[in-house]
């Protein structure tokens, strides 16, 4: 059998530098650049020395089935359409800029360039009889810059100044230096002669005349000294965005994005080049702004040649619907954080890129969804096999849910820290905190626990996405039940730790351990719960 | 209202030809933290780096802040740029004119020059009260044998004496004598240039400063002296 091909998106230095180690590492590459003018070349090797990439152009990618290991690919161009079956997806589409123009309030004008239109002239005067004498840089005057604009904002004003005569000003909020090279650069640029002004909340004032030449009136924070230009040329800044195909591309793919839009969420958990779904990896521009694309291309690799070494998943420990109890309501479709249900007339998970997460089965109106170890018998044993020996002893049990990256760990550093309770602690380590089901909440008061602790990652910290947020949703309903029913609703407590928490995990529990020895036992005062809640 | 300077006549280049870094000031302020003096009369470390990287040479030049500056050094201990501020300070004072050098600094200079020390103090008057000081130092008990040797040849160390030591507080002079005294050494004192305070550091003129100091360096070389003791 042909072993499956890896697809890469994209056809900049990036994409490029990621097809090459994997040929390198003898793995075959398909390699896709949406536009047909993309003449996509390599920068480290002549392409005939490429053994296994192929390169597809003018395509765009209009659907993606399958999982992990083995994903039907889709692509469409004007009267084809051409279907690949590859391994995994490297998604490093490139970014685009886009100007801050109407950010500063001027008017087109002969004398206002956008910085691409400066640098795609090559940075120099139309004509060498018009010379630029005075030439004004604005940078992240109005939103926050990024350090890619800067380096690009120094090396023209750099160029202009050395090559060209001309007396460049850089007018910007903080100077963002962050990147290879950069401070070298500005110091350069300093040395050459540019000038840098920096500025607080107070900009400088940009007043264009009926010419539309602009007038600058700037006050220099260092020295209070006033100064005023009315420059050849103002170079305005730009914004890195994704491109709009890379955002449908995450969008098709069921990527999150960061707020910007970048195909991977601003999740710890996804870094540096995983996204949310198994077998598709993100790099180089298509998840963040001004990134070493060797770098990228490196993790990238590395992360492709990880997963085809790794064995396969056991479908037998994914999650399962039942077909018999399924309504198809699609709640695990919808819900699933790593896109592992497919709808193929009903929902099915797909086994190898499913991560026992749980959150479907906990959130299944039906109950349709099992996954071996998690399913209500197994957590009610759980619960049972943790009672403390001797209830009546005097001390309230708790039974804590715990996520077993953040908060299971930071209990058990507690204890293991010679931090003491009041409670009887029963700790139930869990995928998730999204997998605690309002069931498993009330099996264990059930099961005689005087309080209950749902303890989860903190906000944007999940790896399952939401499932800390679903988690908190539960417990809010629980709390509800546990009013109505006359239990009380403080014996059930939601909280968030980190792993490396064990301190505050303590605190949380000698004050639950505290609010609960105020509290009547709960098997007694919780004798008749109403019928719903069975 | 003050009317804007026009930005266009800045040049800034002119301060890449000095011999100091003030052209990779990241206008951080750390230097105006550290200085003792920021805040007297509007003077503080980065205003100078500043306009000296902006190409202001001539506002700096005819401005009072560099005069106020002490040249202690701490704003570029501070510095994380590692701009050399005190040099740049002394390098804009030595741009002024030297008419319009404030205080007694370079009329000082003049004389030390001409004369071979701050004050014009004669060599007789030197001469005497060297020796009336070592008479009241004698009149102290342990140091009755005690003897300034001036130009005395072969001796192990020379050292120079600051102005003031033989003027208004020729009581500090006795510290040093007592400890050569007790310690056994063989030591002198020059007749001509013994002058020990360079004031071209505070004005900015090198050239002066390395007279005086080849001066000392000159009589070293004559009268065979290896170690120079320069309590300045």
């Amino acid at each position: 059998m042909t072993p499956l091909r890896i697809c890469v998106l994209g056809s900049n230095a990036c994409a490029w530098e990621i097809a090459d180690r994997l040929d390198r590492a003898e793995v075959n590459v398909l390699l896709v650049a949406a536009a047909e003018a993309d003449d996509p070349r390599p920068r480290s090797r002549r392409f005939a020395e490429f053994a296994r990439v192929e390169t597809l152009s003018g395509v765009r990618l209009t659907a993606c089935s399958g999982q992990p290991g083995r994903f039907e690919l889709v692509f469409e161009r004007p009267g084809a359409s051409i279907r690949h079956t590859v391994a995994a997806v490297v998604l490093a589409e490139s970014d685009e800029r886009r100007p801050n123009e109407a950010l500063y309030d001027l008017r087109p004008a002969d004398g206002i360039r956008p910085l691409s239109d400066l640098l795609n002239a090559g940075c120099r005067p139309p004509t060498a009889a018009t010379p630029w004498k005075q030439v004004v840089f604005l940078n992240g005057l109005r939103t926050e810059s990024h350090p890619a604009i800067t380096e690009s904002v120094m090396r023209a004003a750099l160029q202009l100044q050395t090559e060209h005569g001309a007396q460049c000003c850089i007018l910007t909020r903080n100077l963002k230096v962050a990147g290879d090279g950069l401070e070298a650069l500005s110091r350069e640029a300093r040395a050459a002669g540019v000038l840098f002004f920096k500025f607080g909340d107070v900009g400088p004032s940009l007043l264009q005349d009926g010419d539309g030449r602009v007038r600058v009136h700037l006050v220099d924070d260092p020295t209070g000294k006033e100064f005023a230009l009315t420059p050849d040329l103002v170079v305005i800044d730009e914004a890195v965005r994704p491109s709009p195909y890379a955002v449908e591309l995450g969008r098709l793919l069921g990527l999150e994005a960061d707020p910007l839009g970048f195909v991977q969420g601003d999740n710890v958990h996804r870094l540096p080049v995983a996204s949310n779904r198994r077998g598709v990896i993100v790099a180089g521009p298509a998840r963040a702004v001004g990134s070493d694309p060797a770098v990228e291309a490196s993790n990238a690799a590395l992360e492709v040649l990880l997963n085809l070494g790794a064995p396969a998943a056991d479908p037998s420990t994914a999650a399962l619907i039942e077909t018999g109890r399924c309504i198809r309501c699609l709640t695990c479709l919808r819900l699933c954080p790593y896109r592992a249900v497919a709808l193929d007339g009903r929902p099915q998970v797909l086994p190898a890129a499913c991560e026992r997460c749980g959150i479907c089965a906990a959130e299944c109106p039906r109950e349709a969804i099992r996954i071996a170890g998690l399913e209500p018998a197994d957590v009610q044993r759980l619960i049972a096999a943790g009672r403390p020996a001797d209830p009546a002893a005097g001390r309230p049990s708790v039974v804590a849910f715990c996520c077993r990256r953040s908060a299971a760990p930071a209990l058990r550093a507690a204890a293991a820290g010679g931090s003491r309770w009041a409670a009887a602690l029963n700790l139930i380590e869990v995928p998730c905190a999204g997998s605690i089901s309002a069931g498993a909440i009330l099996s264990a008061f059930r099961q005689g626990a005087d309080g209950v602790l749902i303890l989860a990652c903190h906000a944007d910290n999940c790896h399952s996405r939401h499932g800390n947020q679903l988690a908190h949703q539960r417990a809010d309903q629980a709390v509800e039940f546990l009013k109505r029913c006359g239990a009380g609703g403080d014996r059930l407590v939601f909280k968030t730790l980190a792993s490396n928490m064990p301190a505050e995990a303590a605190t949380l529990m000698t004050e639950f351990s505290a609010a609960l020895a105020g509290l009547k036992p709960s098997h007694r005062s919780c004798a008749a719960p109403p019928k719903e809640l069975l | 209202m003050t009317t804007p300077t026009d930005l266009s006549t800045l040049r800034p280049r002119d301060g890449a030809r000095w011999p100091f870094a003030q052209d990779v000031c990241m206008t951080c302020g750390i230097c105006a933290c550290t200085c003792p003096v920021s805040g007297v009369d509007g003077f503080d470390p980065r205003k100078v780096v500043r306009l000296a990287a902006m190409g202001l040479e001539q506002e700096l030049v005819e401005s009072r802040w560099p005069w106020i500056c002490t040249l202690c050094g701490k704003c570029e201990h501070a510095c994380p740029m590692e701009v050399r501020i005190p040099d740049v300070v002394r390098r804009i004072r030595s741009l002024r004119e030297r008419d319009h050098v404030p205080g007694v600094l370079h009329k000082g200079l003049q004389a030390a020059l001409e004369t071979g020390n701050n004050l014009r103090l004669p060599k007789e008057d030197f001469l005497f009260i060297l020796e009336d000081v070592a008479g009241e130092i004698r009149e102290e008990h342990g140091f009755e044998k005690l003897q300034v040797q001036v130009d005395k040849k072969g001796a192990r160390l020379l050292t120079t004496i600051h102005n003031k030591l033989v003027n208004t507080h020729t009581e500090d002079l006795k510290h040093w004598w007592k400890i050569f005294h007790a310690a056994g050494e063989s030591w002198t004192v020059s007749s001509e240039n013994w002058e020990g305070t360079s004031w071209g550091y505070f004005t900015g003129d090198d050239a002066a400063m390395k007279t005086m100091a080849g001066r000392i360096l000159n009589q070293m070389e004559t009268l065979g002296i290896d170690t120079l003791m320069w309590p300045e």
